[in-house]
């Protein structure tokens, strides 16, 4: 599905990814982690098309295609998801208007049916059930005025309305208590299927209690420098990264777990 | 003809003083301006509020010379005087009466950091030269031009490059005897790279005589360089004019404080420039008039370079028949991106003849900035003090108290336990003998 | 794609409303004097009162000086080459029924998306039709004449309703209010005018839509309104002109009279030419709107600006009785080489008064958005309310935005608060949507209309809509 090789990505002139290769079959769940700085969110914004970070070198083929060459609108349609660490907030704009003017583009260019508004209605409010989010959260502004647990269960409410095929989820377990968590993971387990698939952003293994992984890479300093199945995880949760750092280059900024 | 008008026309010829003649250049281009300037009137838009030629129709707007002072009674004078200061201060403290550097109340000891102008040295005389009247729109300014025109002394404040100043400057102007006379206040601070300093201004007029004081404070805070400068204005029965100009570099931070009382009048212009990218300032006042006074506050932030904040916080209380004006201008240069800029004006009208006008402005030029700015205008809350009230504490005490918590935000902030409870003290003496009406 | 090549992109307009339509005009020599004023008069068949009005409107004006205190940049306008009347010939006998108007000025405004035609029409919205100097047809008429709704041309009630003119007209907007109010006195030529009766809730939505066609013309047009004690009217305007080189100005008077109790909502849609890219052409909007609110009575103003060269224009509400209220609802756009300096004065003299100001102004392209307002409480306004909200958005760098809100307080128990921000249409907002799948020319006009909902909702529901995509055109022409 993914095919991510030797990819190098600068910010602002500065290169943060310094040749990552990882690949993503349909079905599988790979979680990635690292310490602060060590490049996962450059890597999730890089794959969305996020302005500013810019690949240098390397190639990224998402189902055949050539997902660097794409606008950011058409990696979505394509079925690109992006849970973001920090959803903004747009005033004004209701999430009923925006979830509806999303899934309408995201139709039209996959060829599908539109949904009358009843139908998306109804859909709209299943899905704020299952993230536990009042539907009167469909009238507010996207993202206005949200808790932050609520921004973040309102990201998985638009993962599960979109259905995409690759579902990118930055940080999404970051700042959340341990019911919110259950929320999220639930959310992303009901989604998976053999066709679709996950790379889970992290920093802490918790969400990996209740979401598991096929695979667990390290990111350190732009590269993957470890790769293994979930015990990995369990492993970093005890001893930390620095264990794994000592092998690599010096970086900047002494590591935090 | 209003004696205001005759200064200007035939001032440069009459009263062009012989002193410190170094300052020439400085009164010979003021003098020029001058010639081009007129006393502002309502049309002008940043006068609107005033009818400045009434306001000021009694004062004497030139010196005639400095101010002599009445060597007999200095002593007891001085006795009484010195009561109105910050007790328990420890600072270097400058003590001017009627613009005369009084030694005696101060102390000058071991403060190598500040100098009059008349006795600078060479190289002081070059650095006073060289930043006077260089603030950009000085130009523009009747009454900081007329303060150059006649300027004869003043002092000077100067931070050497990572010096970090080991107690703050006070500095006191003092208004003692009752003939109508003008002082030219005129103070210069420099805080070169990297220094750090405080300062508090104390103005006042303990045995309630009047004047009119024009004042003209330059600060140029330079890159990396941190100034507290903290403003009481405590002087009722002064009618005064102050130009106040900051200029900050990169990395610098700049704090004021301003606790004004108003009087016959009293305009406060100051205007900040962010001039070096990550400066950063916070600029806090509270004012209260009442009577007929007059208080108007015009503050202008000009964001210059990118990346700069800036913050003002404005209290008004205005009572009896008093008159108070709050323009506050935030000004975004094109180049000024991710500024962040914030107002706030809040004023409480004790009274049903007075006037408050307040006019916060943004002018933005820059699209990557978060400006907002808020005013109101309103009353004593009365349900806090109706609690007040119900927990029997008299109305007027009530009051009194709801007030003081209204400025407490500003004077909480002032350097100093000293200087607090001295401002504390002050205002709840004056806030006491609020007007009795006014709600219903 | 980059957030500023997506604005850069799209900066170049389209102006739908910008043909010209070919009747033969009469049209006045360029050049105003008092012969002019008489020619004007005597065209309109006007009683002796009105001619005296105008002449003394006039010479007042001639005494008065151009205003220079808003933030707008134009050169001085020649009075003397602006021909100051203009209407089709076929109005000279002025056509009874839509059956004897003209088939070209129904095109005109079919081509405008407002069907004349009764059937075809919005449903119960009745609307006079101005067409440079001169009110074409009002639809309607006897339905609203049986709830004793009177709506017919100004030109009309001058003849027919001297007592209500000779009281009202003026009595809102003096003559000498203001420069371009006065020079409206003297020359204006038509517009509309509104009575509702004690107690009558006018059934349908009234509208007037403006349209300026002849070159070098000006349009002074003037409206008065009248609602009678306990009374309710609802009323639109639309404004459009040709895009021409050359600049047009556009001066009206509008009057609003709130009797006790009465109600009157004014809503504006003005889409006026704006200009093209580099600011040439485009109509110069000098307009004086003001009401006056009697006891328990309520104005509101909504206005969605999105066209002219330049805006100066600030509808206002004297609030005079007792517990009357006054609403300002705005939404200003400007692009190009558009400026704006538009806003509201809210007069409070009355106890119990209360006034909202809404204020939304969006700066793109190189458009200048300036709020000014003022809000004044006088000593005997107790317990008077006032609540601002000012808020910009800047779309691109060459931008800029204004805020100058005058505020005058002098009675204790009145409560004003004002509020302004301004923001951007950020990168990370574009993003998120993008990132959905919805293009960034799509999410620059929710975010834009997100921002401009509280405006809104205060619209008629039959405009609100067309409020919505008037701007999503505009913008269209000017931002990403």
């Amino acid at each position: 599905m993914l095919n991510v090789k030797n990819l190098k990505a600068k910010i602002d002139g500065k290169e943060i990814l310094k040749g990552l290769n990882i690949e993503v079959k349909p079905g599988e769940v790979h979680a990635i982690m690292g310490p602060n700085g060590s490049g996962k969110s450059t890597l999730s914004n890089v794959l969305a098309g996020r302005d500013n970070y810019d690949a240098t070198d390397g190639t990224v083929m998402f189902e055949g295609k050539d997902l660097l060459t794409l606008l950011p609108e058409d990696r979505a349609r394509e079925g690109i998801f992006l849970a973001f660490q920090y959803p903004v907030e747009i005033p004004g704009v209701s999430n009923l208007e925006f979830l509806k003017t999303s899934l309408e583009c995201l139709h039209t260019y996959q060829k599908k049916p539109l949904l009358s508004a009843v139908e998306f209605m109804k859909l709209a409010r299943e899905k704020c059930r299952l993230v536990d989010l009042d539907t009167g959260f469909l009238k507010r502004g996207v993202n206005e005025g949200f808790s932050g647990g609520e921004k973040k269960r309102n990201e998985i409410m638009q993962m599960l309305m979109l259905e995409p095929k690759l579902c990118l989820l930055d940080e999404t377990d970051s700042g959340l208590d341990i019911d919110a968590l259950k929320v999220v993971a639930d959310g992303i387990n009901q989604l998976r299927s053999p066709d679709r698939s996950f790379i889970l952003i992290t920093h802490y293994q918790r969400l990996l209690d209740y979401v598991q992984p096929d695979f667990v890479h390290v990111l350190a300093d732009g590269k993957i420098i470890k790769s293994g199945g979930s015990e990995l995880a369990l492993e970093l949760e005890e001893k930390g990264y620095s264990w794994l750092e000592s092998g690599t280059e010096q970086s900047a900024n002494p590591l935090k777990v | 003809m209003n004696n205001l008008q005759q200064i200007t026309t035939d001032f440069s010829n009459e009263h062009t003083s012989q002193k410190n003649l170094w300052l020439q250049g400085i009164r010979d281009a003021a003098s020029e301006r001058l010639k081009a300037l007129q006393l502002p009137t309502q049309k002008t838009e940043d006068w609107k509020y005033l009818k400045l030629e009434e306001l000021l129709a009694d004062e004497q707007l030139d010196v005639q010379s400095m101010q002599v002072r009445n060597s007999k009674s200095d002593d007891d004078i001085d006795e009484l005087l010195s009561q109105s200061l910050i007790k328990d201060l420890n600072a270097y403290r400058l003590v001017f009466v009627n613009g005369v550097f009084v030694n005696g109340l101060s102390h000058l000891d071991s403060n190598p950091y500040s100098t009059l102008f008349s006795e600078a040295n060479t190289a002081q005389q070059q650095l006073i030269v060289d930043h006077l009247d260089t603030s950009h729109n000085y130009y523009h300014d009747y009454f900081s031009s007329l303060n150059s025109a006649q300027l004869e002394d003043g002092l000077l404040i100067h931070i050497p490059e990572h010096c970090e100043v080991d107690k703050p400057f006070y500095i006191v102007n003092l208004t003692q005897g009752d003939q109508p006379k003008t002082n030219m206040m005129r103070l210069l601070i420099i805080a070169e790279t990297g220094s750090k300093a405080t300062i508090i201004e104390h103005e006042d007029a303990p045995l309630k005589h009047t004047s009119m004081v024009n004042t003209v404070i330059e600060c140029f805070v330079n890159d990396k360089a941190h100034i507290t400068h903290s403003r009481l204005q405590l002087d009722e029965s002064v009618t005064s004019i102050c130009n106040h100009r900051v200029k900050q570099g990169h990395h610098s931070t700049y704090q004021q404080h301003q606790i004004s009382l108003a009087s016959k009048l009293k305009r406060n212009d100051l205007t900040v420039s962010l001039q070096g990218e990550y400066a950063s300032n916070d600029i806090r006042g509270s004012f209260y008039g009442r009577h007929q006074q007059t208080i108007d506050n015009h503050i202008c932030m000009q964001h210059i370079a990118p990346n700069c904040s800036s913050n003002e916080v404005f209290r008004g209380l205005v009572d009896d028949q008093a008159n108070a004006v709050f323009n506050g201008r935030i000004h975004i240069h094109p180049n000024a991106q991710k500024t962040l800029a914030e107002l706030s004006n809040k004023n409480l009208l004790l009274s049903s003849t007075a006037t408050i006008n307040t006019k916060p402005e943004l002018e933005i030029y820059a699209d990557d900035v978060r400006c907002s700015h808020g005013a109101t205008v309103g009353q004593i809350n009365s349900e806090a003090l109706f609690y007040l009230q119900s927990r029997g504490i008299p109305r007027v005490e009530a009051k009194r108290l709801l007030s003081l918590a209204f400025i407490a935000e500003i004077v909480e902030q002032l350097p100093h336990n000293s200087v607090r409870e001295f401002v504390t003290q002050r205002s709840s003496s004056l806030l006491s003998s609020l007007h009795h009406e006014g709600e219903r | 794609m980059s957030e500023s090549n997506v604005i850069d992109e799209r900066i170049n307009s389209s102006y739908d409303a910008g043909f010209i339509t070919d009747v033969e005009m009469q049209t006045f020599d360029p050049g105003l004097n008092e012969n002019v004023i008489r020619k004007i008069s005597a065209k309109k068949n006007e009683p002796e009162y009105m001619l005296e009005w105008r002449l003394k409107a006039y010479k007042q004006w001639l005494e008065m000086e151009r205003p220079e205190w808003a933030q707008v940049n134009y050169p001085e306008i020649d009075f003397e080459a602006i021909a100051y009347y203009s209407s089709p010939k076929s109005q000279d006998d002025a056509p009874k029924s839509l059956a004897e108007v003209d088939p070209e000025l129904l095109r005109t405004y079919e081509k405008l998306g407002i069907p004349l035609h009764e059937q075809e029409m919005l449903a119960g919205v009745a609307v006079d039709i101005v067409f440079d100097s001169v009110s074409i047809i009002t639809t309607f008429k006897e339905k609203l004449a049986e709830s004793g709704v009177i709506f017919c041309s100004l030109s009309e009630a001058i003849i027919e309703h001297p007592e209500l003119i000779k009281k009202y007209l003026g009595s809102v907007v003096p003559v000498k209010d203001n420069y371009y109010a006065a020079l409206n006195c003297s020359v204006f030529s038509d517009g509309s005018f509104v009575y509702i009766p004690k107690g009558v809730r006018c059934p349908m939505e009234l509208s007037t839509y403006f349209r300026i066609n002849e070159m070098n013309t000006g349009q002074f047009e003037r409206t008065l309104i009248i609602a009678d004690e306990g009374s309710y009217v609802s009323y639109l305007e639309g404004c459009t002109a040709p895009s021409r080189d050359e600049n047009q100005l556009h001066g009206a008077v509008v009057e609003l009279v709130a009797l006790e109790g009465a109600q009157i909502k004014y809503s504006t849609v003005q889409n006026w030419y704006p200009g093209d890219e580099n600011g040439k052409g485009g109509i110069y909007n000098f307009v004086t709107k003001r009401g006056i609110c009697h006891t328990n009575a309520k104005i509101s103003w909504t206005q969605v600006e999105t066209g002219s060269a330049i805006t100066w224009k600030y509808p206002s509400v004297i609030l005079m009785g007792d517990n009357s209220v006054g609403e300002f609802y705005s939404v200003a756009l400007t692009r190009n080489a558009q400026q704006a300096d538009t806003g509201t004065k809210m007069i409070h003299l009355g106890r119990n008064t209360r006034s909202t100001i809404i204020s939304k102004g969006i700066s793109a392209g190189k458009g200048s958005n300036t709020y000014r307002g003022l809000v004044n409480i006088s000593p005997k306004a107790e317990g008077a309310r006032n609540f601002t909200q000012c808020d910009s958005l800047l779309i691109g760098d060459k931008c800029a935005a204004h805020t100058f809100p005058y505020i005058v307080s002098k009675n204790p128990s009145a409560i004003v608060e004002h509020e302004a921000t301004t923001s951007k249409v950020s990168e990370d907002q574009l993003f998120l949507c993008q990132q959905r799948g919805i293009d960034p020319e799509k999410a620059v006009s929710m975010i834009v209309n997100g921002f401009c909902k509280s405006v809104f909702k205060e619209l008629p529901m039959e405009f609100a809509v067309e409020a919505g995509k008037l701007l999503e055109i505009s913008l269209e022409g000017a931002v990403g």
